[in-house]
């Protein structure tokens, strides 16, 4: 008698083999047998007939590391079908931080992940210093799988204190470092994330980028003792600069046996030779030996802002973002000072494009109004409004941003990485794997969640360009295999963890995105619910039912280099 | 870097301390400093209008040629 079977279900099994019609049982947590027909009954029967079953998604590049410490489901990433997320990217992490540095990691994180420091202090119970300390703050109360890198940044910070911002490490530094990052990996930690890109919220450089060639190769020497990953984000926009990482990754591949992913590998029409060219140079890199694994993410980029805070479509306008980033009452005053607008609108039209995006004022999208009269405007193009009463589509911006005292909501839509031509084979190629989702950050921005459905919406169902068992291997047993968790996770095999999801192969897709108030002290985050995911079970446990919402249970566990050597 | 995997362009890290001239003697030993500098930076751009406080890091990527033709 097992504890749980699931019958006429299509079984997705994670290797991208046809799907077939089966049942599979479940005990302690277990998947204990897969077929078509199972002898014994079981306690708990579930008939999934017209649902696929497949492993639990497997999110490699996710920051919840700050929310997981008050939201153990990591939400809502868990109703999108996703039981393992990795946290720890690009170099970030919560642990291991000394007490002295809690501010100046916070504000990065804020910062970079553009996490509300409301929200984040609110939040936060920060306890811990050391890697092992930072998990056993939540490892008793996670619905949902963890696994955590650790940040290079925050290493050179333990070892360097405020050096780490200003030079190169010491010979003896780079030695305290691989001890550190070993006692890391001992802990638990997945591997290792750095950055040759983010900046703080100082504008400087992140701790990691101050490291030298030699220092890297060091700690990736210790990768290699542990057969742990190493995570990256290269100059994503460049092709020559990208192509030149891939090399160095290349190498520390080979040196040092180790898998590296870097993320994102990131379309965009002011390079469109970019992906195909980065591409040609991992094949060049894998067919020498190496183990690279660029990360691709499904969903195009849309950004939602208020003028009350700088967002990067403005960077690139240098009017626009001084005058952003003055307080609200000087912002409303050059917004309606003459010669201002002037260069505003100039700058509108004729600026410089911010970096990988492609902004087009007149097409923003008006999503929310301060003011009753104003609402029946949302969900409107300025362009269209503007030709309605005659007047400039970026002028009418200023005036509802004035009117509304800077409360207007506006979103620019798929401003990057929307082109399906380009991407449509890049994203079906072996090499290239599901990821960059950027889960838990960019909160207030847009909603990193539900790349998962729209996978499948867009590429499997829309496009054509993949097969249901394809599309679940790219987001399970790839996964798995690149990041060294398939003796445990990312396939339906007896033996393995009950990771799975039941989901209408018809209708799985993403909702649409809203601002949700439920982080912890004020302010709100975008997100979008799920659609077509029938029940989530981590570890064998139902965790998660488009019928009941989120269980009671907690049965998540936390995912290591270690514990996956060791098995 | 690999033997048979000749790069994209050639390039270099930066020592720690460098400048646009320290780089420029160490890459092109043989050329007026100035004149090297203004190849270097025209290679460059992106660290050359990389806005302050941002600095020249050693994990950078100095390009020491043109991009291909």
């Amino acid at each position: 008698m097992h504890q749980l079977k699931i019958r006429n279900a299509l079984i997705c099994d994670g290797t991208g083999a046809p799907a077939y019609c089966g049942e599979v049982a479940i005990d302690d947590g277990r998947i204990t047998a897969v077929g078509t027909r199972l002898d014994g009954g079981a306690v708990t029967v579930i008939d999934a007939k017209g649902l696929a079953l497949a492993p639990g998604f497997i999110d490699s590049h996710t920051h919840f590391d700050a929310q997981i410490t008050w939201d153990g489901l990591a939400t809502p990433s868990l109703e999108h079908g996703i039981t393992t997320v990795i946290n720890g990217n690009c170099s970030l992490t919560m642990a291991p931080v000394r007490a002295e540095h809690r501010a100046f990691v916070g504000a990065v994180f804020r910062q970079i992940e553009e996490m509300p420091a409301a929200a984040f202090d609110a939040g936060m119970r920060w306890n811990w210093e050391t890697f092992a300390d930072y998990l056993t703050a939540f490892r008793s109360h996670i619905g949902i799988n963890v696994a955590t890198l650790a940040g290079h940044s925050m290493l050179r910070l333990w070892v360097m204190g405020d050096a780490a911002r200003e030079r190169c490490a010491s010979v003896a530094e780079i030695t305290a470092m691989q001890e550190l990052l070993r006692e890391c990996l001992d802990a638990g930690a997945l591997g290792l994330s750095t950055s040759w890109v983010d900046i703080d919220h100082e504008h400087r450089p992140v701790p990691c980028r101050l490291a030298s060639p030699e220092e890297l190769s060091a700690l990736c020497a210790v990768l290699g003792e542990y057969g742990a990953v190493m995570q990256v984000v290269p100059e994503f926009w460049d092709p020559d600069l990208l192509c030149t990482r891939i090399d160095i990754l290349g190498d520390l591949s080979r040196r040092h046996n180790i898998t590296v992913t870097f993320s994102p590998l990131f379309d965009s029409n002011a390079t469109p030779d970019l992906v195909s060219r980065a591409l040609a140079r991992v094949r060049l890199q894998v067919a020498n030996g190496a183990r690279v694994v660029p990360q691709m993410q499904t969903r195009p980029i849309d950004v939602t802002f208020e003028f009350d805070v700088p967002t990067s479509v403005f960077s690139s306008r240098p009017t626009w973002w001084a005058t952003i980033l003055k307080p609200a009452a000087e912002t409303l005053r050059d917004f309606q000072d003459p010669e201002l607008r002037r260069q505003l609108v100039d700058e509108a039209y004729n600026g410089m494009q911010p970096i990988a995006m492609e902004v087009h004022f007149p097409d923003f999208i008006v999503s929310r109004c301060h003011l009753e009269h104003n609402k029946p405007l949302e969900g409107r193009r300025l362009r269209d409004i503007a030709e309605e009463r005659g007047c400039d589509p970026v002028e009418l911006m200023l005036d509802l941003a004035v009117e509304e005292d800077l409360l207007t909501r506006f979103s620019a839509i798929s401003v990057g990485h929307n082109n399906l031509e380009r991407i449509v084979g890049p994203i079906t190629d072996p090499l290239v794997q599901i990821g960059s989702g950027d889960g838990g950050a960019h909160v207030t921005r847009f909603a990193t969640y539900g790349d998962t459905g729209y996978f499948f919406s867009r590429f499997v169902r829309d496009a054509g360009a993949l097969t249901l068992e394809q599309a679940v291997y790219k987001l399970t047993g790839q996964v798995a295999d690149n990041w060294g968790l398939a003796n445990d996770r990312g396939r339906i095999q007896p033996g393995l963890a009950a990771d799975l999801v039941l989901f209408d192969p018809n209708t799985i897709d993403r909702g649409p995105e809203i601002a949700v108030a439920d982080l912890p002290g004020e302010g709100y985050r975008f997100l979008r619910r799920a659609v077509g995911i029938e029940q989530v079970f981590v570890n064998g446990i139902a965790t998660y039912s488009a019928q009941q919402g989120y269980t009671e249970a907690r049965a998540g566990q936390l995912v290591s280099a270690t514990r996956q050597k060791a098995a | 870097m690999h033997p048979i995997i000749p790069p994209v362009r050639p390039w270099t890290y930066p020592n720690e301390g460098d400048n646009w001239q320290s780089i420029a003697a160490r890459a092109f030993p043989e050329r007026s400093v100035e004149e090297a500098v203004a190849d270097l930076q025209s290679w460059n751009l992106y660290l050359v209008f990389r806005p302050a406080p941002a600095m020249l890091t050693c994990s950078d990527i100095v390009f020491t040629g043109p991009p291909p033709a």
